[in-house]
């Protein structure tokens, strides 16, 4: 690493003045290009999210479904309250609207909270960070094998006597917690990640699991709810009228109620058996995550279990529901400050630079240096050669009939080859390909818009959908990653 | 507060920054947050091992106190249920509490202990909870206003 770029230290002698409140107001410093009022850090937050409320909410970027998801829900809920109430509360009980109106507040309030909350994002290294274990990285890998491999990228920790890989995130620069995975969708690694929902506008991590557990839970009670008792209005219409007559009864109720009887049938079987699946998740400590990989089965053998267990299952789910609820680490709606780096580029750590030195004055020579490096490396191997050791607990999905499969699409959560910084596109995007070889075949297979499919509905039909694409991918695979590496070429040569 | 952070702010003025430390996350123990405490060999001429050592055990007892699963986190977790999560928005949670407990204790150990031998910690919140990073400064001037 070559010390001290040329640029640097240029600007070492300025400091601005740091007022003493410079914690938490907004400051104005000479140094930054923009003039104009300072930023939050949700407006430069590097992955793709969308932010409302002045950072206040965080949703994932494509929301369509959520809103469809909104839409179902209050409809179906407001026509039960509009035309079978009425009736149900004189004919058996006021109790029934009352119960009701209680589980709706609590499904929407549940559902706005798991859509609105970070799911548990781990906010990417800083470059100084990302420097160091760079440094560390080499130097446990220098003396072995640098020209023919890159240095295999994960670590090795022993959980509760369990051997766990933790693997190195290309896009955030760190090397991810146990249990912890990126998500390609909102291209943020997320801890505790469980899977990435469309039907909730989010992903779904350690922060807001319980969240989304109780609003399935709510969900399948009101669906059930809403379908009892729509079956018993037309029960004891037609014990009064006759069957077809209840139907008829009034023109505005027929379409309606046939409509949204269909509505819950579907919705309870789909939400009903998600919410047994997650239930029998939350009693045995898993993620979907790692029960789709099988991570903990017994399948790969005698010695495998989940090392994250608490043994007994009521402890399991005391655990996940109401432990401590961690902050978020994002701190979207901090104001940036002048002298925290900005995560533009790698850097050597050892680089002279005042307080308030902004990182994209970096010395571009380093960069040059670092990219050029990962370029020769790249070169020198052959481009579809798998790393076995670290893809071994990548395993293709398997043909599960699991009531989430299509969900499980959607768990793949991998690396994507990074679009903001030519820098990054560079290095990243080449030794990406090498041992993450199955990673860019599930990157393929989540950018399709059709990749979103109901939760549970057309369950046997995932499995088949799930073993045909990747066949396809496979092939496919190939190219992409041709066109990756020259992609990756061509904007090295413009930095 | 604020004139103690003044100081330290003065430090950032009269040295310079040599070098970062990181102190990497601990993982043997599952995904609870804990601080390795091996001793990084570039503080070694900076600071004694001992204080190092238990500045970091501290800190990972404050996490495990924040994260330990019991009877009032239950009961926390519980009555948020009941309110459909509502009262997170009037109510501090118990972790929030302890971190705001860790970042007294750190402004102090900086105060008192780092700041003196020019090194600088930074809160772990700052870094997504991935490592406690350490800056080591180099004097330039020949008398440095911090205390």
């Amino acid at each position: 690493m070559t010390p001290g770029g040329g640029s640097g230290p240029m600007k070492d002698c300025e400091y601005s003045q740091i007022s003493t409140h410079s914690s938490s107001s907004p400051m104005e410093s000479p140094h930054k290009k923009k003039k104009s009022v300072p930023k939050r850090k949700w407006e430069v937050f590097p992955g793709r999210n969308k932010f409302f409320c002045n950072g206040r909410i965080m949703m994932a970027r494509q929301t369509g479904v959520f809103y469809l998801t909104l839409v179902l829900i209050l409809v179906t809920s407001g026509l039960f309250f509009a035309f079978d109430c009425p009736y149900l509360s004189e004919k058996i009980t006021p109790a029934i609207p009352a119960i009701g109106g209680i589980l709706f507040f609590f499904v929407m309030g549940t559902l706005l909270r798991t859509s609105f909350s970070d799911p548990g994002v781990l906010p990417r290294a800083t470059p100084d960070e990302a420097a160091d274990l760079e440094r560390q990285i080499d130097i446990a890998n220098g003396s072995s094998s640098g020209g023919y491999r890159p240095p295999p990228r994960t670590k090795e920790v022993i959980i509760n006597g369990q051997t766990v890989k933790l693997k190195y995130c290309f896009t955030c620069k760190i090397f991810r917690p146990p249990r912890a995975s990126h998500c390609s969708l909102c291209d943020n690694c997320v801890e505790r990640f469980d899977h990435h929902c469309p039907w909730v506008g989010n992903c779904v991590g350690k922060r807001n699991y319980r969240f989304f557990y109780m609003f399935i839970l709510s969900l399948s009670f009101l669906t059930v709810f809403i379908f009892a008792f729509v079956i018993t209005h037309v029960i004891l219409r037609s014990q009064q009228t006759g069957f077809l007559n209840a139907l008829k009864d009034s023109p505005a109720r027929y379409p309606f109620t046939e409509i949204y009887s269909v509505v819950c049938f579907f919705s309870v079987w789909s939400i009903v058996g998600l919410s047994g699946f997650h239930t029998y998740l939350i009693s045995s400590n898993q993620t979907t995550n790692e029960d789709i990989k099988g991570s903990w089965s017994n399948k790969r053998g005698k010695e495998n279990y989940n090392p994250y267990s608490y043994g007994n299952i009521f402890t399991n789910c005391c655990a996940a529901l109401c432990g401590p609820l961690s902050p978020s680490l994002i701190d979207r709606r901090g104001f940036i400050q002048p002298d925290t780096p900005q995560l533009t580029g790698p850097s050597n750590g050892i680089t002279m630079y005042g307080a308030t030195q902004s990182q994209s004055n970096m010395c571009d020579q380093d960069q040059c240096i670092q990219s050029t490096k990962f370029v020769l490396q790249a070169a020198a191997t052959p481009l579809l050669q798998s790393e076995p050791s670290i893809t071994s607990e990548e395993l293709p999905l398997p043909g599960k009939t699991s009531i989430s499969g299509p969900c499980a699409s959607l768990t793949l959560g991998q690396p994507t080859p990074p679009s903001s910084m030519p820098n990054l596109t560079s290095d990243s995007g080449l030794t990406d390909i090498i041992p993450l070889k199955e990673e860019h075949e599930g990157h393929q297979f989540l950018t399709p818009e059709e990749a979103p499919s109901p939760p549970g509905m057309l369950p046997s039909g995932s499995p088949i959908a799930h073993s045909h694409t990747m066949h396809v991918l496979s092939l496919a695979s190939q190219d992409s990653l041709h066109e990756d590496s020259v992609r990756g070429l061509v904007k090295l040569s413009s930095v | 507060l604020c004139p103690q952070v003044h100081s330290l702010q003065e430090l950032r003025r009269s040295a310079s920054l040599a070098t970062k430390v990181f102190v990497q996350r601990d993982y043997s123990d599952g995904t609870t947050c804990q601080f390795q405490t091996k001793f990084p060999p570039e503080l070694e001429s900076r600071i004694e091992r001992q204080l190092f050592e238990e500045t970091v055990k501290t800190l990972n007892g404050f996490y495990a106190e924040a994260e330990k699963i019991g009877g009032s986190s239950y009961l926390e977790g519980c009555l948020a249920c009941a309110t459909a999560y509502f009262i997170f928005l009037c109510m501090e949670t118990h972790y929030e509490k302890v971190l705001k407990k860790i970042s007294k204790y750190i402004q102090d150990q900086n105060e008192k202990i780092y700041a003196p031998r020019g090194l600088l910690l930074t809160d772990p919140l700052e870094r997504g909870m991935r490592v406690i990073e350490i800056s080591i400064y180099e004097d330039r001037c020949s008398s440095p206003s911090s205390a």
